[in-house]
This record gives structure tokens, C-alpha cells and sequence, in this order.
């Protein structure tokens, strides 16, 4: 019985690294393979892709990618993680670029392009629906 | 028509000759130059003689006013890894000029992470409107709070620090500066002589530029766990200079000239609630503080409402009126997107310090210059 459990455990554990999304999600979070970090929390990945943090764990730069304004991954990703809709997002950044303070993350303008930019890109991290194909890549889970 | 056009050429040559190491407009990446802008169009009806605001341009009158208008280029260039170069030039026309300036320009060197040194004519960063001052798409009205910042430079010559600490889920930005800053051209309703016949003093409303010099400046702004919610405080001092009808500028106190200033904004996805208050401490002395408040009703429809208020109590004003201040305004705005809105505001302003007419001294004396006046405002304004 002890194996049995153990066994679904880890089949368990193999399904949600293999998955496409949190549960729920419309969208996932994906990053260069070579990122030394797989969880996060919803605050950590706002700061990532806001430009408040700058830095993966292991001091590399990360590299956010982001999606037109009007893209329904990025509704659904503004609303869960920022807790904003996507107006209030591109608000924020023309605060950032006309205070002088940043410049919004790299756009591209489809999931497919977000995919490929964050495969070829070290330290890139970005988000795409939750059904595009994403081998090469790291999911990052959101706690 | 020959300014204009030259405006028009130079700008355009700007944009072509920068355009194949820029990123495209929208493309939002980050690259050796990036070019974004903003602008707008206001036509202005006031319901008598006065003009409204005073300072920094009138906008409206009572010959309904639509020649004003604005464009402004905000250029980033990142010549090398921790410099950064900004610069924002602007043409402007209104019934009182029509003119191209650059209102900033400056260096910024990263030191260490979030700690900025700055450099040149540099973004006033004290205020909830002074760096965003000329963003409409940044607010619901059509005008900053009117008489709160009638003078407010958008820069100031100098150096600036900025830094940017991370406190848990708080965050704290601090600014210092230094340097000189000089102030919108605004009437100083002024004793000019003595009638030799009348024996009676003679009184004129003179264009008169205030210089700050030998600024020392410090701000501080704490974000506060709860999202969207912020509180600001900050502090001047400056020597204050005058320039009167184009004269010389001279000193006007040995006194330093003191401001202090608090503000409280919280924004969300359907509100934002904005107050600031600022008193003036030295040869002038003024307080003034505003509320301003805005709702969503849809993603496209938004409705605010602002009142402002105004006391300018020293240099000892000759009439009570042309030194005070009192808004109330509405209004009804409807964004297309987040970087485009039409605006239509209304406002209610009583006493003379923002809405008044040229030689406003001589008609409140003579008890021509209506006390209140209406205000509307249409326009809109855009952002890339």
C-alpha cells in the first residue's frame, strides 16, 4: 500500500512538472532552461516582470518578456499575478517611462514568439496560454 | 507659420535620423534609443472676461479657445551599460505663445543597484504631477491641479540622487537635489508709482519670473503594503529671485524660502484617489492643498471630481481676491485605450489667483473683475 502511495506520489509530482499550468490557469509561466529556479510566488513573479526585482537567485539578470496590449494570456496573467487588469499594467509603465524611472519588458507579439525568444534568451522568462506546446523550456510553478 | 514649420522639419528630421537605431513606437524594447511621446488638444470656454488658468498657459477665455495644443517627445538612450541619457523636448502653442523648448535633459549614472546619480536639467521628482506633467493620459482632468501647480517648474539645473529601497512588501524612494530651478512667468499685481496729480499710487499686473537659486531639496515616498497606496513628504529651501517686466533678476530676501509638502495617492483598477498640500514659507507664504478622485464606471467611461483651494498670504496681497483660490470641478472622460482619452471638464472657480484678466489689478480696484467664473474644457489627450 506504502509503495502504491508512494508510487502516485511521485507520478504525482512527475505530472505537475510535466503540466502546462497551475490548475486553473489559463496561462503558464515559462523560462530559459537554464534558469536555476522552478517556484515562485504570485508577489515574486509580479516583481519579476514589473522590474522590481531584477535578479534570479543565482544573480543572473532575468529578462521579462511580455504580450500586446489586448492578448488574452496577458488579461488572464495581469489579473492573477499583478492582481490588475491590463490597463492599470500599461498605466504603470507609462508612469515608469515618462518618470524616467524604466522601460517596459521586451513585447512579442504571440505566444509562439514568446517561446522562442525565451528559448534563445538566457535569463528570459515570459508567459504564453496554457496549451502552446513549450519543450526546451522551463515551467515555473506559481505558489 | 515659418516657426511652425520649421518645428515641423526639425522634429521630423530628429525622427528619421534616429528612427533605424530606435525601437519602434509600441515595440516597448529596449535598445540603444527609445522614443515614446505624448500630447494633446484642449479647446476652453470661460463664462466672462477671465482667462483660465493663469499660469502656466491660459486655455480658456471667453472667445472660446482652441488654439492649444502640445506635442512632446521622451527620448531614453542607453549609450552604455549604467548611463542613461533623457531628453523631452516640447512644442507648445496657446494664446499667450507659441514656442519649442526642452524642458529636460539630462545623464543618469547607476551606481549601484537602485542608487541613481543625475545630471543636467533634470525631472523635478517632488510631487505626484511634476514628473508627469504634461502626461494627460496619466489623469483624469485635462489640467494638472490648477493652482496647486500653477508655477511648478517640470526641471531644475542641477545634480539629483535617487534611491530606491525595498523594505519587504514596503518600498521607500528617496530624492535629493540641488541646483537652480526656475519657476512658470506668472503676474505680480504690484504698487508701479505715484499718480503726481492724484497723489494716488499707480497699480499694474506685470509679467514676473521667480528664480529658486542655491536649491537644497529632499523627498521621500513610501510605498505602503496595501497595493496601489503611497505617501509622500518633502521639503526646499532656495534663495528666491525676481525678474519683473523683463528687468534684471534681484534677490528678494535674504530669508531662504521654504516649502514643505505631504501627498497621499491610492490607485486601483477603478479609483484614484490623489491630495497633495504645500505651504510656502519665506517672502511668500501661501498654502494650498487639492483633492482630486476618479472612478471607472466602464473600461471606458470614467467620472471625477477635484476641489482645490488656494491661499497666497504673503507679499500682502493689494486685493483679497487675486491671491486666493477656489475650484470645484467635475468631469466626464472616455479613454479609447489607456493611451488615448477624450476629456470634458467643467469647473467652478472662485476668486481671481488663476482666473483673471490682464490688468486684473486695476479692475478688481475699479470692481470690473468678475470673482467667479465657469469653466469648460474639452479636449484630449494621447500617449505612445
Amino acid at each position: 500500500m506504502r509503495r502504491i502511495l508512494r508510487g502516485s506520489l511521485a507520478a504525482a509530482v512527475l505530472l505537475v512538472a510535466g503540466s502546462t499550468a497551475n490548475p486553473g490557469q489559463n496561462y503558464k509561466i515559462v523560462a530559459h532552461l537554464a534558469t536555476d529556479a522552478v517556484a515562485f510566488s504570485r508577489a515574486e513573479v509580479s516583481r519579476l516582470f514589473l522590474k522590481k526585482s531584477l535578479k534570479w537567485p543565482d544573480g543572473s539578470y532575468v529578462v521579462p518578456v511580455d504580450q500586446p496590449v489586448g492578448s488574452t494570456t496577458r488579461d488572464a496573467f495581469s489579473q492573477d499575478v499583478h492582481g490588475k487588469t491590463t490597463a492599470a499594467v500599461d498605466a504603470y509603465w507609462q508612469k515608469q517611462v515618462f518618470t524616467g524611472r524604466s522601460l517596459p519588458p521586451i513585447m512579442k507579439p504571440s505566444d509562439a514568439d514568446v517561446v522562442d525568444y525565451v528559448r534563445n534568451t538566457p535569463g528570459a522568462v515570459g508567459y504564453v496560454a496554457a496549451g502552446v506546446q513549450t519543450a526546451g523550456l522551463k515551467i515555473l510553478k506559481v505558489q | 507659420m515659418a516657426r511652425t514649420a520649421r518645428f515641423i522639419a526639425r522634429t521630423l528630421s530628429l525622427v528619421l535620423l534616429v528612427g533605424p537605431w530606435a525601437t519602434g513606437v509600441g515595440a516597448q524594447e529596449e535598445s540603444i534609443l527609445n522614443i515614446h511621446g505624448f500630447g494633446g488638444w484642449a479647446a476652453g470656454y470661460t463664462n466672462n472676461d477671465n482667462f483660465y488658468p493663469d499660469v502656466p498657459a491660459p486655455i480658456a477665455s471667453n472667445d472660446f479657445e482652441v488654439d492649444n495644443y502640445y506635442f512632446t517627445l521622451n527620448l531614453v538612450a542607453r549609450p552604455a551599460d549604467k548611463v542613461v541619457i533623457h531628453a523631452q523636448p516640447t512644442w507648445e502653442s496657446n494664446m499667450h505663445v507659441k514656442r519649442m523648448q526642452l524642458d529636460l535633459a539630462y545623464v543618469e549614472l547607476s551606481v549601484v543597484e537602485d542608487l541613481r546619480l543625475r545630471a543636467g536639467r533634470i525631472k523635478n521628482p517632488l510631487g505626484l504631477y511634476t514628473t508627469i506633467f504634461k502626461v494627460g493620459t496619466l489623469r483624469p482632468f485635462y489640467l494638472p491641479p490648477t493652482v496647486y501647480y500653477r508655477a511648478a517648474p517640470e526641471g531644475y539645473a542641477g545634480l539629483g540622487i535617487n534611491r530606491i529601497q525595498s523594505l519587504g512588501s514596503w518600498e521607500l524612494e528617496l530624492d535629493l537635489l540641488g541646483g537652480q530651478m526656475t519657476f512658470e512667468s506668472t503676474d505680480f499685481d504690484m504698487i508701479v508709482g505715484l499718480d503726481p496729480v492724484a497723489m494716488q499710487p499707480v497699480y499694474a499686473s506685470l509679467p514676473a519670473v521667480l528664480r529658486g537659486r542655491d536649491i537644497v531639496a529632499g523627498g521621500a515616498l513610501l510605498r505602503l503594503p496595501v497595493k496601489g497606496l503611497q505617501l509622500g513628504a518633502s521639503a526646499y529651501s532656495m534663495k528666491l529671485y525676481a525678474s519683473v517686466a523683463g528687468q534684471e533678476m534681484t534677490l528678494l530676501s535674504d530669508d531662504r524660502q521654504k516649502a514643505y509638502a505631504g501627498s497621499i495617492e491610492y490607485l486601483t483598477d477603478k479609483i484614484s484617489l490623489r491630495s497633495e498640500a504645500l505651504l510656502l514659507r519665506g517672502y511668500n507664504k501661501s498654502d494650498s492643498w487639492y483633492v482630486e478622485a476618479a472612478y471607472h464606471l466602464t473600461s471606458h467611461w470614467q467620472v471625477a471630481g477635484t476641489y482645490q483651494m488656494a491661499d497666497f498670504k504673503e507679499p500682502t496681497p493689494i486685493v483679497a481676491s487675486l491671491s486666493k483660490d477656489q475650484t470645484m470641478g467635475v468631469a466626464l472622460n472616455y479613454w479609447l485605450n489607456p493611451k488615448l482619452v477624450w476629456k470634458l471638464n467643467y469647473y467652478r472657480v472662485s476668486d481671481n489667483r488663476a482666473a483673471r484678466r490682464s490688468d486684473a489689478i486695476n479692475h478688481a480696484l475699479a470692481g470690473t473683475l468678475d470673482k467667479d467664473t465657469d469653466v469648460l474644457v474639452g479636449g484630449v489627450h494621447f500617449s505612445f
